[in-house]
């Protein structure tokens, strides 16, 4: 197989699910697309130097984060984690259909509304594609205080599908009436 | 582990199953079987987990990232160090030194012979010369010690071999001569150098210095100097 059959193999299992990732972490998609192409751009230039097969999914999403933090304004990241509300205990039922009758537009848009600090786990959990370890590696903290973030980033994405549910039940004032009374 | 300790656990248990084999959860699982409260907690909380992530998955990528990927990676793929410029450059001048000097000896200008018979000349009457005279050897020797045998008629010798054989090797004008010592009533010295080397018009010229004489000729192959330490009368008798 040719550098460039394997490189587009490496393209099609994981621009997808990078570029997903760098939705929630950007917040738009612009950004999220200049994110996965740079992330791609750094594995043609250094993944060469990745001599376990198996970590290059790992890899890829390791360092579309890092791009992510270095491209932001240093300082804006660290959020006090001993100031941050504790997480809700219980999920009312009606939240699951909250998300399940949201579309995924609505849903990313409340996924970006969590914290920053908490939407990287709670997006690479949802994605589903790295075990534990590897979301701990990848956030450089250990696996409990990836469940710890994971469960406030929760309740902060039910808190957020609420606020949007509520929003889009909102009836506009009609301006036509107003003109006329 | 109470049911706040399960819950912990048990919300990071991904809908797809995957984590069902990791001991951290295998006792909140085992719990929440026992509990029907904690059970059914898990149960929403895992449906609302479940329609989150099939909403991330329905995410496309805009159309275009793709190709847009691959382009700008291929252009951004660092060039192999011996495809870079500098390298190449680098190569192409080894590579030209290396055919100059394998080169050199066809291009650099032929001596002419009269250089060749004076430098031979220089040779003979020099001390080195009189402690190294090796013979010719095998047929060359025979032809050579051969009273029929006429110099100017050809002879067939190949420069190569001759140096194979061990004939003794000099420098005369930058360029090899091979030297070969045969004796056919006096002493004689052939001289036999690469005709490349030194230019001449193949007639045959006579130069005499005191008893010393030498005659220098060429054929297509080779250039040659016999040297005589009799004068030219022997030189004649041979050549």
């Amino acid at each position: 197989m040719s550098t460039d059959d394997a490189f587009t193999q490496l393209v099609d299992a994981y621009y997808a699910p990078l570029y997903r990732f760098a939705l929630s972490l950007a917040r738009n998609p612009a950004d999220a697309g200049d994110l996965t192409q740079q992330t791609f751009y750094v594995w043609a230039t250094k993944g060469s130097a990745l001599r376990d097969g198996s970590k290059v999914k790992t890899w890829l999403f390791t360092t579309l984060y890092r791009e992510f933090l270095r491209g932001r304004r240093r300082g804006a990241r660290v959020t006090a984690l001993d100031d941050l509300p504790p997480g809700e205990e219980d999920p009312p039922a009606a939240e699951t259909d909250l998300a399940l009758n949201m579309d995924a537009q609505g849903v990313v848009e409340a996924l970006q509304e969590v914290d920053e600090v908490f939407r990287a786990p709670l997006t690479l959990f949802y994605l589903e594609d790295l075990p534990y370890q590897e979301i701990a590696d990848l956030l450089e903290v250990p696996i409990g205080t990836v469940m710890s973030r994971l469960s406030r980033g929760k309740a902060q994405l039910r808190a957020a599908l609420a606020r949007k549910a509520t929003a889009s039940k909102v009836i506009p004032f009609p301006l036509s009436r107003r003109k006329t009374s | 582990m109470n049911t706040t300790e399960a819950k912990f656990i048990l919300q990071a248990r991904r809908p797809d199953g995957q984590d069902d084999s990791d001991s951290r959860f295998a006792e909140a699982l085992e719990q929440a079987r026992r509990d029907p409260a904690l059970s059914d907690w898990l149960a929403r909380e895992q449906a609302f987990d479940a329609a989150v992530a099939e909403k991330l998955r329905a995410v496309q990528p805009p159309a275009g990232l793709r190709d847009a990927i691959l382009a700008g990676a291929r252009m951004s793929r660092p060039v192999p160090f011996w495809r870079r410029p500098q390298v190449l450059a680098l190569a192409a001048c080894v590579t030209i030194v290396i055919g100059l000097a394998a080169a050199w000896p066809a291009l650099r200008p032929a001596k002419g012979t009269e250089q060749l018979a004076l430098g031979v000349m220089d040779e003979v009457g020099s001390l080195a010369h009189h402690t190294a005279m090796p013979q010719a050897r095998g047929r060359l020797h025979t032809l050579l010690a051969d009273s029929s045998t006429r110099l100017a008629a050809g002879l067939p010798l190949d420069f190569a071999q001759l140096k194979a054989d061990g004939c003794r090797s000099l420098s005369i004008g930058g360029r090899e001569v091979l030297e070969v010592c045969f004796e056919r009533g006096g002493a004689f010295h052939l001289y036999v150098a690469k005709r490349d080397d030194f230019k001449g018009d193949g007639q045959p010229m006579f130069r005499e210095r005191g008893t010393l004489a030498t005659v220098t000729w060429t054929d297509a192959r080779h250039a040659y100097v016999l040297v005589s330490g009799d004068g030219a009368s022997a030189l004649r008798n041979v050549f």
